[in-house]
């Protein structure tokens, strides 16, 4: 289990309207052991485009609570499955531009390999689980995305 | 009987014409039963409910077709979700 003191679990599983820093995430997975050897980090970003038509916006809605509550066993399941020391996933919601970050998955191990499988497996169970959605805001109208690329 | 407090989501929610609604339940209904009751009342959501694979969660948690709905309960209608 990580220091939760150092690192409350608060901090670690956030859905949030505001952008976030890679850096300053980075960081706080840092101070949760001085027996990380590797950090592993996907940033989810919005794209300019998605089947042929331009995006102007994306707007990410969440349930709030169970949507919180679903991140929360998420980070609890990959750490339990992966030897990694620390894990953190920010997500937003509301309005996100081109360009912007959408999702933030930080994870540490002692060694390389366990941190990518968990990253990896971490974003792909987040699209299956965790009750989020996303409309994008076309020229040619809005729509609700349903798939998991 | 009893009163739930029904959310939409998503799509659902723009189908629904609403965020969320106060509906009317029998004792003992199951979830397939509420599911039933609220298309005959609501037909707008009954292609989508039909055609995609849409959860359903009773007070935050994931149901299943024979959880019984007690009065009080918050029922979400869930679409696929597409964050990340």
């Amino acid at each position: 289990m990580v220091c939760s003191l150092l690192f409350p679990e608060a901090d670690v599983v956030r859905i949030q309207k505001e952008d976030f820093s890679v850096d300053e995430e980075i960081k706080k997975v840092m101070t949760v052991s001085k027996s990380i050897g590797g950090v592993a980090t996907f940033l989810g970003t919005a794209r300019d485009f998605s089947k042929g038509r331009d995006i102007e916006t994306i707007s990410f809605e969440h349930y709030g609570g169970m949507a919180e509550k679903k991140l929360a066993e998420l980070r609890e399941k990959i750490l339990s499955e992966h030897d990694i020391l620390a894990l953190s996933i920010i997500h937003r919601v509301g309005d996100v531009v081109p360009g912007e970050n959408i999702v933030l998955i930080v994870a540490a191990s002692k060694h390389r390999a366990a941190a990518f499988d968990a990253c990896r497996a971490c974003i792909d169970e987040l699209k299956k689980t965790v009750p989020i959605w996303k409309k994008e805001i076309t020229p040619e109208g809005d729509y609700w995305v349903e798939e998991h690329p | 009987m009893g009163k739930v407090n029904v959310r939409f989501f998503a799509n659902l929610k723009d189908l629904a014409g609403t965020d969320s609604l106060d509906f009317e339940i029998k004792d003992n209904m199951t979830v397939k039963e509420f599911v039933s009751k609220l298309l005959n009342e609501l037909p707008a959501l009954k292609a989508m409910m039909e055609q995609r694979r849409v959860f359903i969660s009773i007070n935050q948690e994931m149901a299943q077709n024979d959880d019984i709905i007690k009065d009080g309960d918050e029922i979400g209608l869930l679409p696929p979700f597409s964050g990340g």
